[in-house]
């Protein structure tokens, strides 16, 4: 680009010279005109015919000459001018097409980055389902869900794209019957940007808030923004704390069905600070806890199937 | 060839580490931050060994970009 701006100018200069040069001849040619004309004058008041005649040819030659200069010397200033405009055009275009590509080339690779890490997760998952599968003695559900979000705590918090500056939560709650109809959800394991102890977390009454939404729909709700004003007061809690506006801007909640009909176990909740982290439109995010709701979901099955299956060896 | 069967093997054998260190979590009563340490090096193995063919892509995709401005 600079190198470009530097050939115009000196393409210019070049030209300018060259157009200055053209100048002083078409001058010279005016004054040898202006005089040739004296000479006509002169001659045909001597009555000398064929110096009038030479005189005027030459003036003629001359005129013609300096018209014609004059056209090609700003004919062709102008059009290198244009020429070298329509380059530096080109040039500035095609610069902004190779940062865009950039640009692309640095969210694939963070893309890749991201999705690898869950991928990682996922062999992890894996390797603690065949361990489960292999044990000999039975582990509680809670504790081997405890224990995937424990392993996979900063490959987890990678792929659902959050950084050192979030505060990030992913809580897994499990549906519990408080007297008669009423069910809760209480947070049985949890990844946080800021630890609290597990007592300290919030429960959540069918159908209040966004968990409680979740698990009376028995469906995922995705709410990029929290204070979006079109939200109105759908999702005000009754006891707010301080930093609550601040800590959780952007939130999902993923049902964690074990048949994928009737009750659900309970409900995996994943929130930000960021606004529009979790997305409708983009899911890159909402498919990773997805798939965690879905992991968590088999972990619970194996260990209840393992429970029975090890329940009935003992008892045969 | 070769390369392929030391790439195949290094696999397995980041698996079977995994494994390992997965077992040893997964049997203590009080999680180690060492051996949680431990886990997410693996993980962080796996990672890169998932994205090495990608990234290779897109380093050559860099290039290309390069040589055309």
């Amino acid at each position: 680009m600079a190198d470009l701006k530097a050939s115009s100018q000196a393409l210019t200069q070049l030209l300018g010279s060259r157009a200055t040069l053209l100048d002083r001849t078409v001058v010279f040619s005016k004054i040898a005109s202006a005089i040739g004309i004296a000479v006509i004058a002169i001659a045909t008041s001597a009555n000398w015919p064929a110096v009038v005649y030479v005189a005027a040819a030459v003036v003629f030659v001359l005129t013609v000459f300096s018209v014609f200069a004059e056209k090609d010397a700003s004919t062709t200033l102008s059009n290198a001018r244009l020429a070298m405009d329509r380059a530096i055009d080109q040039q500035a275009e095609s610069e902004s097409q190779r940062r865009t590509a950039e640009e692309v080339e640095d969210a694939y690779t963070e893309e890749l980055e991201r999705l690898s890490h869950f991928q990682a997760a996922r062999d992890l998952v894996r390797a603690i389902f065949e361990d489960v599968a292999t044990s000999q003695s039975t582990l509680d559900e809670i504790k081997v869900i405890d224990r995937i979000l424990q392993q996979a705590r900063r490959s987890l918090s990678l792929a659902h794209g959050f950084t050192m500056n979030d505060f990030y939560t992913i809580c897994v709650y499990e549906r519990v019957q408080v007297g008669g109809a009423a069910a809760e959800l209480e947070c049985k394991s949890h990844l946080r940007a800021i630890d609290c102890d597990l007592s300290k977390a919030r429960k959540w009454k069918e159908g209040v808030g966004v968990a409680g939404t979740a698990l009376a729909r028995n469906e995922e709700i995705i709410v990029p923004d929290l204070q979006a004003p079109a939200l109105g007061s759908l999702y005000n809690l009754p006891e707010k704390k301080a930093d609550d506006d601040v800590r959780y801007r952007s939130i999902v909640a993923e049902p964690i069905s074990l048949d994928g009909k009737g009750q659900l176990w309970g409900v995996l909740v994943a929130t930000s600070s960021n606004a529009g982290h979790f997305s409708l439109e983009d899911r890159s995010y909402v498919d990773i806890t997805q798939s965690l709701a879905g992991m968590i979901s088999l972990a619970v099955k194996l260990v209840r199937s393992k429970t029975a299956a090890t329940k009935a060896g003992s008892h045969p | 060839m070769t390369n392929v069967i030391k790439e195949v093997q290094a696999t397995s054998n980041l698996d079977s580490q995994l494994r390992s260190a997965v077992r040893e979590v997964m049997t203590a009563e009080v999680v180690k931050p060492s051996d949680l340490a431990k886990v997410q090096e693996l993980l962080d193995r796996k990672a890169a060994s998932a994205r090495a063919p990608f990234s290779e892509k897109v380093r050559r995709i860099k290039e290309r970009t390069r040589e055309i401005a």
